[in-house]
């Protein structure tokens, strides 16, 4: 699931969160989004993988390794960290899996603002949840 | 990316170049793209081929409406686009290919947009789509 920050939940326009059920790789990316190999539409694919998760913060990584002793909850770390609406944490948080993955970034922080652009806009947001379902029903 | 070096304003064009030797349908261009049936990304391409197909006219008409001072395609081709592509298109009019220019906008929605503005060349045995230039 991607959250963009349209509904202003955190600071930036820009900023995003992504909930996966565990650590992906790129290969599990493209499987998929059902691409061809070494055509456009997996550069694409490519470029966004890069965009929202090689460049993303590993929250869970972070709150475990330098907050845990100032905030217990991840919860609480999600909003005071990064100013996370308390509902949307909540949420946010009962849905992640042991396994899962929490990433939190800018989308324009990988330097390609072409693909940022695309991920925030209406039809690249469905994109990108839809290969996200897909990545769910694979795992499972 | 495109980088533009001078003067930058809040919109763009960018040109493309289409040689199909065929029809060129949505499918073929799915074909070109690797798009499969189910993919998540079919909308977004499907948007693409009907943005190409709304904006391109044959390269011969496009030449004599707005480029008159050209020889011919192919000089018109070599001096706006390049050498390569203008190689492409001569060898295109000889096999009886279809060649068609026309331009993208970033005015007209956020898919038109994104193309607008990525840097493309895609070649596959039926279709050569290049839209590597910002030209006009």
């Amino acid at each position: 699931m991607l959250i963009p920050n349209k509904e202003r939940y955190f600071s930036g326009p820009d900023k995003y969160l992504i909930v996966l059920d565990r650590n992906c790789s790129k290969t599990d990316f493209l499987r998929a989004a059902q691409v061809a190999n070494g055509n456009y539409a997996s550069e694409l694919v490519e470029r966004i993988y890069d965009c929202l998760i090689s460049h993303a913060t590993d929250v869970l990584r972070e709150h475990r390794g330098y907050y845990v002793i100032e905030y217990p909850d991840l919860e609480a770390f999600l909003y005071w960290k990064y100013n996370v609406d308390c509902e949307v944490a909540v949420d946010l948080v009962g849905s992640l899996k042991p396994t899962g993955f929490l990433g939190y970034g800018s989308v324009y922080s990988g330097g390609d603002g072409g693909i940022g652009q695309l991920i925030v806009s209406e039809p690249g947001l469905e994109v990108v949840n839809l290969i996200l379902g897909n990545l769910r029903e694979d795992i499972k | 990316m495109k980088v533009k070096a001078d003067f930058v304003t809040n919109s763009s064009s960018t040109s493309f170049v289409l040689i199909s030797n065929g029809e060129f349908t949505k499918e073929s261009l799915f074909a070109l793209v690797g798009v499969s049936e189910e993919s998540p990304l079919r909308h977004i391409f499907a948007t693409l081929f009907e943005c190409l197909i709304d904006n391109m006219i044959p390269a011969s008409d496009y030449r004599a409406r707005n480029y008159y001072s050209y020889d011919d395609l192919v000089a018109f081709v070599g001096k706006e686009f390049s050498e390569e592509t203008a190689h492409r298109v001569a060898e295109a009019q000889k096999r009886g290919s279809r060649v068609y220019i026309g331009e993208l906008s970033s005015e007209n929605g956020e898919i038109q947009s994104f193309f607008c503005c990525d840097s493309f060349e895609l070649e596959n045995e039926s279709i050569y789509l290049n839209a590597l230039e910002c030209i006009w």
